[in-house]
């Protein structure tokens, strides 16, 4: 059996609707529109134990939603998930012992104090004992490298130095499953690349199934051989990211270079879709099994002096999904 | 003058976004208002009945209710915008532009308080009918309630000036925490804002009276439930005028000092 | 036992951070200790009312009124300093989902949600002028206090912060339901002022409500009703049992809440 396991998982919010004015004010004293918006529309996926998977969508897809629900914040409107074979909504005391979740957007931390008096706190609330606690808070803060900040006041650090604190926070326990919602938000770019770096280490090392949301692309294509892709939700993609423009037909982009301006807007159509047209680059899009049979015919026939042959960028594929598979 | 007027409706509009705040803080008023009812009760049925601290049972009463209505009606909170201009350096448009800070804010503050006035004096009327129908007693008369009137815009202004020197204070200290709050606590105490000054005995309760806070809300509830009358009125309001002039002197002096300070800091 | 022995512990270093933390803003803490101290003026002036008026208020005289007037003080640093701060946040948390990280951990909810922050500058200010009210009236009515009144008196003591902790937990319950409670906070601390003075000022209904069905009274006035052997048998069975019944029904409809967190937006 899977270490995750989600089955026709769906969440629906209930609201009520707000208007303007001490009018509606008074009047939804008495009586309340309730709205729906269903955030989760029934997903199903699974993970065995060691995976590092990437949970890829637009904002208010769905992917912090199921996150939550995965570790026990939110009840599901309907459908099943176990973590380790615990349901994580029992919000039972031996599921918790065993799994992390950390929110770029939400600290653990102790505002004012040192990180290191948010670990002690967390060392007492998961019971870890002396000696391995200062075993494994050694190690994390050698691999991060922030052994000088360990006392200096969470609010001086800076937003990297702040998440890497918080994942040391998340991690003293050892959990078998840690959920990552937005780990990188708001880091710049080397402290993008250091968190991932570690995260990799860590996943390769402990063997941890990590499960990581992100709306940068590049968060997983690095970290994660799996991406689920999941747009208003529901899922659209289950596999490797590099893959993903195989959902779209095989397909390939030519892009040409003119010498004059004049000779890129001429009518290149009959060779295929035209993607972009900019000064003298022209982007044509073309069936992989014609690519050969065109570009021999676009050198021959055009007055071209650059020439490039380009798989479709994986964003745009994700894109696409994010729209809608119908609009293909 | 019209920028003045600005800043006074401004207040007004403010209000009626704040007016939940206001009549929540009201409402809060209605606990102690109970308490102190229930305990003059008892204290008044353990004396006999006769008059204590100079005041008649219906008196007391509609001393409590009043005082308690009073000063929250007439609290101010701008003492903290002070700080924030000061602090954040919002005050540097006042000093340069053609306005003035303290009619700038006294205008504001007016304006504010015009918006609750009316019901808040119409909730004091509620509760002074409510405690003379329980108590059986007659709590105000018409002559006290025309010559209120006029002592309410004197506490009005003077309590203003009172809080805008405390609120001058951010300009010496670099933090203030809880330290308006601390000293409102203890002037709503100094102006009877609790209890008659009298309750502190005749000395302490005397000199108390010499002092500017009474004049805010002690004395202007007085002459509402007839415990202050005839040519005490006037010499009221005489110290109460006195208090005003010597507060905006000494609003100016404070003012003066900090804003040099403030711009000899760079703003 | 194990986990209330964590509990104790984690409580002990939760109330070790607050004041860490607390101390990091020195204008806050010396500015938090005036403040307290002119709250403590505003009620101190009725007892200066009682004195000054020197007669006995409804069978109790002065003296027996300070008692309880100190005993209310001792209450309110519990109240004020570690448990009602937290509690008025609960709403807010809920709003913001600050809940969140709080669900996660393998210790109590409630506690941490309702124990997280204390201030022991408040706690300490209010216990210490709350002792040296009641010292001051017992020594000028020369009642002897044996081991057993003291023993008595900390335990009406405790079960009255806990019936406190429960009544005014309950109201926060409701910001589960995605009601504003922060209006409604103001509003239910007024009431805590009901225990200024002893609630026999107040007519005999007031008095059996504020005991059986909102046991306002049972927070401050037990205590000081065994101290002074004022105490009616009921009174000492309900005062003992009451805490329990109502600690139980608020972590109860505590719990129920919590079905319907649905953290915040996104």
């Amino acid at each position: 059996m899977a270490l995750i396991e989600v089955t026709g998982l769906q969440k629906t919010f209930e609201y009520t609707k707000k208007e303007e004015g001490l009018k509606s004010s008074f009047h939804s004293l008495f009586h309340r529109e309730k709205l729906y918006k269903e955030a989760v529309k029934g997903i199903d996926f699974s993970l065995e134990k060691g995976e590092m998977v990437g949970f890829l969508g637009p904002n208010g897809a769905g992917k912090t939603t199921t996150l939550k629900m995965l570790s026990g914040i939110l009840f599901p409107t309907g459908g099943q998930a176990t973590v380790m074979g615990y349901v994580p909504w029992e919000r039972k005391k031996d599921f918790k012992m065993r799994f992390a979740i950390v929110m770029g957007q939400k600290s653990q931390l102790w505002w004012d104090l040192p990180a290191v008096e948010s670990f002690t706190l967390n060392r007492h609330i998961y019971e870890i004992d002396e000696a391995e606690y200062r075993k494994t808070l050694g190690e994390l803060t050698e691999i991060l490298n922030v052994e000088a900040l360990m006392g200096v006041q969470v609010r001086r650090l800076s937003l990297g130095e702040r998440m890497k604190m918080e994942l040391i926070a998340s991690l003293l326990h050892k959990p078998e499953v840690i959920f990552l919602d937005e780990p990188t938000i708001g880091l710049d770019f080397i402290s993008q690349k250091r968190i991932r770096e570690f995260l990799r280490e860590y996943n390769r090392e402990k063997q941890t199934t990590v499960l990581l949301t992100s709306h940068s692309i590049g968060d997983i294509e690095d970290l994660c051989r799996r991406t689920i892709i999941i747009a208003d939700g529901t899922i659209v993609y289950d596999g490797e990211l590099k893959k993903i423009n195989s959902l779209f037909g095989e397909r390939k982009r030519i892009q040409v270079s003119f010498e004059t301006e004049e000779a890129a807007q001429r009518d290149l159509s009959r060779f295929g879709t035209v993607c972009s047209r900019e000064g003298v680059q022209v982007v044509l899009e073309v069936k992989r099994e014609d690519v050969r049979e065109i570009s021999r015919m676009i050198l021959e026939t055009l007055p071209a002096t650059d020439f490039n042959i380009s798989d479709i960028p994986v964003e745009e594929g994700i894109a696409r999904l994010y729209t809608g598979r119908n609009s293909q | 003058m019209k920028k003045y007027l600005y800043a006074l409706s401004l207040g007004i509009k403010e209000t009626m976004a704040y007016r939940a705040d206001f009549w929540l803080g009201i409402a809060s008023a209605a606990f102690p208002i109970i308490i102190q009812v229930f305990m003059w009760q008892a204290l008044y049925s353990g004396s006999g009945g006769g008059a204590l601290f100079g005041r008649s049972y219906a008196q007391m009463l509609a001393y409590s209710v009043s005082a308690s209505i009073l000063w929250r009606l007439l609290k101010t909170g701008f003492e903290y915008e002070i700080n924030e201009d000061i602090k954040n350096g919002g005050l540097s448009k006042y000093i340069v532009r053609p306005i003035e800070y303290l009619p700038y804010r006294l205008h504001c503050f007016l304006g504010q308080k015009i918006g609750v006035l009316f019901s808040g004096l119409m909730l004091m009327t509620l509760a002074l009918t409510g405690v003379g129908l329980s108590f059986h007693v007659s709590p105000v008369s018409l002559q006290g309630v025309l010559l209120f009137l006029p002592t309410l815009l004197g506490a009005l202004v003077l309590n203003f000036l009172i809080f805008f020197c405390v609120g001058m204070w951010a300009f010496w200290l670099s933090e203030i925490g809880f330290l308006f709050e601390a000293v409102r606590i203890v002037i709503v105490v100094l102006s009877g804002g609790i209890f008659p000054l009298e309750v502190f005995g005749t000395a302490v309760g005397g000199a108390l009276k010499l002092l500017p806070f009474t004049y805010a809300v002690g004395f202007p509830v007085d002459v509402l439930t007839g415990t202050v009358t005839g040519p005490a009125v006037l010499t009221g309001l005489c110290f109460q005028l006195a208090w005003i002039g010597l507060m905006v002197v000494i609003s100016r002096f404070l003012w003066n000092l900090g804003s040099r300070k403030y711009l000899a800091a760079g703003g | 036992m194990k986990e209330i022995k964590k509990h104790l512990i984690l409580w002990g270093l939760l109330i070790h951070n607050s004041l860490m933390s607390q101390l990091e803003y020195r204008a806050n803490f010396f500015t938090g200790i005036a403040m307290e101290l002119g709250y403590f003026l505003a009620k101190i002036v009725y007892m200066i009312v009682i004195y000054k008026t020197g007669v006995p208020i409804n069978g109790l005289t002065p003296d027996e009124v300070l008692v309880f007037f100190g005993t209310y003080m001792i209450a309110t640093g519990p109240y004020a300093g570690l448990y009602m701060m937290n509690l008025f946040d609960v709403g807010r948390q809920v709003q913001t989902g600050d809940l969140d990280l709080l669900l996660v951990k393998p210790v109590s909810l409630q506690f941490m949600l309702t124990l997280k922050r204390s201030d022991l500058s408040i706690f300490t200010v209010d216990v210490l002028l709350g002792i040296a009210a009641v010292t001051v009236g017992l020594v000028r009515m020369a009642v002897p206090v044996g081991l057993l009144d003291m023993l008595g008196y900390l335990g009406f003591l405790l079960s009255g912060s806990l019936i406190a902790y429960s009544m005014f937990l309950l109201p926060q319950v409701l910001a589960f339901r995605l009601v504003k409670t922060n209006s409604l906070a103001g509003l239910v601390d007024s009431s805590w002022d009901f225990n200024n003075l002893p609630m026999g000022i107040y007519s005999r209904l007031v008095q059996q409500i504020g005991v059986f069905v909102l046991p306002i009274f049972v927070i401050t006035n037990f205590p000081a009703l065994f101290l002074l052997h004022k105490m009616e048998p009921l009174y000492a069975v309900w005062g003992i049992a009451g805490p329990f019944v109502w600690f139980l029904l608020t972590s109860f409809l505590f719990r129920l809440g919590l079905k319907h967190y649905q953290s915040a937006s996104s």
